[in-house]
């Protein structure tokens, strides 16, 4: 395989090659490092259920895509894990709003364990039998999160946030939705998105790229050919469809979630990195560690340290969000909208070059860690980026960039606030 | 690793390495874990926090934090057997990657060490307003601790099944304690610390050892040191099963059953048992996961884990309430398996890989090395990653065996749903 070498200013080098069957291939070595992670994802996540495909619309079942992903760690041969059993890696998989992901890391027997992963994709085994076993460990999966409060706060928040992108529906799904995913709804699910050019495969540690890629030309066989999906729009109206919802939950006091909806329409590239990322810094500016909110919030006992932001997206959406344990949501949220409107109406250039500082080297400890390197980088790439790109952007956001989101994201149009409330 | 003594009973442990691009600073003080003095000792540095004399309240503090690229100051109380670990963990960009070309390093220990030894006293206390505040900050924490029901399930199985031992108290301290803290009685307690407790100082990152060792040294320089050392923690046994349930307002219960082994770090059965461990609930490759989880699809989780210096094995799974008897009987049946030596070597090298893999991998996180060189210290047994690996990889199917007999299980704790 023909690849190309890429260097970023952190001092880490990317190898990247296309396999013939269209599957990009990426190599970040980290010399020293003791683990070796690999990790390839599909593009395609839990908002992908309505599509058209050969000129019929097709609705599939909330949760399907994270079902697929506990099934395809089983084979003809049994589950995937008896096989990493005999080289002890350390196996997973996830699925986002977006995106599967399935991955090991190893500290050893590297070529072999590659191999049961790329396996792995390529032979899905699904009987009416191991779907129905599933139903069981998904359904208690369900139930583990119906008690979890952040996980709770979250979706509460994203039901009101969105009227019609399924972002609003649990990743999982619900007991009811998985009822109704068969072996052959699995296995049509699997030929429609997972193909090649649909995903992307990428390896962090101490290896060699060449000999990567050569694992790639002689175990990877999957046809390049597929039929074409179209999506279907989520038709998302600006703004969210309610101001304020509430749940109770077992929990020892309320958590607040203050969401500002963004109505860019675009999450995807390098314009949408450096909206991201100016995002990011704003959001430092607002409520980081040494903001006077957050800092007034918790010298009044309104806040704990657990207090924290985020700007979130996905296909087809993105917010920010304020959250935390509160005594006294209304005064934290009055407080996070005063604080959007001093910094629109007074924009302190030494905070945003300080904040600047802070997201600087929050990303900075991304390449500490080979499973988010791995993981940083499949995502961004399925997303028509690089994180090497990600680094020479940053340093391109000015005020002016972080200026225009706060006016234009961080309104009370676009608010909504979802509250967990002890029982 | 290189050690050195500081100050009597002050070391300093650093691990000189490139690979990063964030330093990892710890600096403990280690007490042992009472009645009480655990609520103090939790309180105490995230009171030093909002009070520095040089830097004023947290606010300023946070700039000064941020200004050093969001270097992060952690305060932290861990419990490691019955010894409670007082003091902070810090991380901060190594000078390389500092755009203005700043000392990172020299700013975050002279900031660490402002915070840790020069704080501002009123009246022979701490400031009275920053007591207040960290001690609601404090309860609210306990408070949350039944917010995440798996862990809230460990922790309330560890204290019922060592009341009355120290291991029963909680690193975070207790609720009913907070409010006989005074300002006076934690300054107190501060300075009592900063006299007697052993302290134990983690520097992973690429500065020299000697710089890394004059900025400590420097740091300590002029305390009065009588330290005292901390007893041994102390192994209990299990006596009849207990069984306690709790109710609270959940869609899944949680089981969770403590088990004595009697088998420490320091012992030299404890890579047999740690092995013992790993084949019963360590992982997708164990018998908890393999059964309770693939074979009968009870749960989602099912795992076992050992507090090696306490020498506990703890099983938690999340279930549903009708299946709790069924999915205990199954987790019983496991363990008696495995004594029983129902157990194929497949599985046995399984488990093997898993340990030899998670050993490895820890080289590849500061915090993680560092937990296991303080676990080692703490027992009274230092090994290194690579000792460890060849002791895991030396235990023989009987050995493991004969540890896995020493598993007794003790108390079973149970969250149920109020319906």
């Amino acid at each position: 395989m023909k690849f190309d070498i890429t260097s970023c200013r952190t001092g880490e080098r990317l190898y990247k090659a296309v396999h013939k069957s269209g599957l990009p291939v990426c190599v970040i070595p980290k010399p020293g490092f003791s683990k070796t992670y690999a990790t390839i994802a599909a593009n395609f996540g839990s908002v992908d259920n309505s599509f058209v495909l050969g000129g019929d619309r097709v609705d599939l079942p909330d949760g399907i895509a994270h079902f697929l992903e506990h099934k395809l760690f089983e084979s003809e041969e049994g589950n995937a894990f008896d096989l990493y059993a005999k080289t002890g890696a350390s196996a997973n998989a996830y699925t986002s709003f977006d995106k599967t992901a399935y991955l090991f890391s190893c500290t050893d027997n590297f070529d072999e364990s590659f191999k049961i992963l790329l396996e792995l994709m390529q032979s899905p085994f699904f009987t009416p039998e191991n779907v129905e076993k599933e139903q069981g460990i998904i359904g208690q999966e369900i139930r583990m999160y119906d008690d979890d409060p952040d996980w709770q706060s979250l979706f509460t928040l994203l039901g009101i946030m969105f009227k019609n992108n399924p972002v609003r529906i649990d990743i999982a799904g619900t007991s009811e939705t998985i009822s109704h995913i068969t072996s052959d709804l699995l296995y049509r699910t699997y030929y429609t998105f997972y193909h090649p050019s649909n995903m992307a495969l990428c390896v962090v540690g101490d290896v060699e790229p060449e000999h990567v890629f050569e694992l790639v030309e002689g175990n990877f066989k999957m046809p390049r050919e597929a039929e074409p999906v179209e999506n279907i729009p989520f038709d998302e109206p600006e703004g969210p469809i309610g101001e304020y919802v509430e749940k109770r939950l077992d929990v020892s006091m309320p958590i607040v979630n203050i969401g500002f909806k963004d109505n860019d329409g675009n999450y995807h590239g390098r314009g949408f990195l450096k909206r991201e990322m100016a995002t990011d810094i704003l959001l430092e500016m607002l409520a980081g560690k040494s903001s006077p909110l957050y800092n007034d919030l918790y010298e009044k006992g309104l806040i704990t340290p657990a207090f924290g932001t985020e700007y979130m997206s996905g296909r087809g959406f993105g917010l920010s969000m304020f959250s935390g344990p509160t005594c006294d949501p209304e005064t934290v949220k009055n407080a996070v909208i005063s604080a959007c409107e001093s910094l629109a109406a007074d924009f302190d250039e030494a905070l945003f070059e300080r904040a600047k500082r802070v997201v600087y080297a929050g990303n900075l400890r991304i390449f500490d860690s080979v499973e988010s390197i791995a993981n940083a980088f499949v995502s961004s790439y399925l997303n028509g980026i690089s994180l090497f790109d990600a680094v020479e952007i940053f340093d391109e956001i000015t005020a002016d960039d972080a200026r225009d989101i706060i006016s234009r994201h961080f309104t009370q149009r676009n608010m909504a606030v979802s509250v967990i409330l002890p029982k | 690793m290189l050690t050195r003594q500081t100050a009597p009973s002050v070391t300093l442990n650093t691990i000189k390495t490139d690979k990063f691009k964030n330093a990892f600073v710890t600096v403990s003080f280690l007490s042992p874990l009472e009645p009480v003095r655990n609520t103090e000792n939790a309180l105490i540095p995230r009171v030093l926090m909002g009070s520095s004399e040089k830097y004023g309240d947290l606010r300023r503090l946070n700039v000064e934090l941020d200004r050093l690229y969001g270097a992060q100051l952690l305060p932290m109380c861990r419990k490691k057997g019955e010894t409670q670990l007082v003091g902070f963990a810090m991380s901060f960009i190594c000078d390389e990657y500092a755009l203005g070309g700043e000392k990172v390093f020299d700013g975050a220990v002279s900031l660490l060490g402002e915070v840790l030894l020069h704080p501002k006293t009123e009246k022979g206390g701490f400031d009275p307003a920053v007591a207040e505040l960290e001690k609601r900050q404090l309860r609210e924490k306990l408070q949350s601790r039944i917010n995440d029901k798996m862990r809230y399930g460990v922790e309330r199985c560890h204290e019922i099944m060592c009341e009355g031992e120290p291991f029963a108290l909680s690193a975070s301290g207790a609720e009913e304690d907070i409010d006989g803290v005074t300002p006076e009685g934690l300054y107190k307690r501060y300075r009592d610390l900063l006299r007697t407790a052993p302290v134990e100082i983690f520097y992973i990152g690429p500065a020299d050892e000697g710089e890394v060792e004059a900025a400590f040294s420097r740091m300590f320089r002029g305390i009065e040191r009588e330290p005292k050392d901390c007893p041994a923690t102390t192994v209990g046994r299990a006596g009849e099963i207990r069984v306690v349930e709790e109710k609270m307002d959940v869609t899944q219960c949680k089981l969770t059953i403590g088990c004595r082994t009697g088998v420490r770090a320091c012992d030299d059965d404890y890579c047999a048992l740690a092995l013992a461990n790993a084949v019963f609930g360590g992982g997708p490759t164990s018998k908890l996961f393999m059964n309770v989880r693939e074979k009968l699809s009870l749960c989602y989780y099912a795992s076992s884990a050992v507090d090696k210096l306490k020498g506990i094995i703890t099983v938690y799974s999340g279930v549903d309430q009708k299946n709790i008897d069924r999915a205990r009987e199954e987790i019983e049946a496991q363990l008696n398996d495995l004594k029983a030596g129902r157990v194929t070597d497949d599985e046995i090298e399984a488990a093997r890989l898993v340990i030899i893999n998670a050993l490895r991998a820890a080289a590849d996180s500061p915090a993680s090395m560092e937990d296991f060189a303080l676990g080692g210290t703490l027992c009274g047994k230092k090994v290194t990653f690579e000792e460890q690996i060849e002791g895991i990889k030396a235990v023989t199917r009987e050995q493991m065996l004969a540890a896995a007999r020493k598993i007794v299980p003790d108390t079973v704790f149970v969250i149920k749903g109020e319906k």
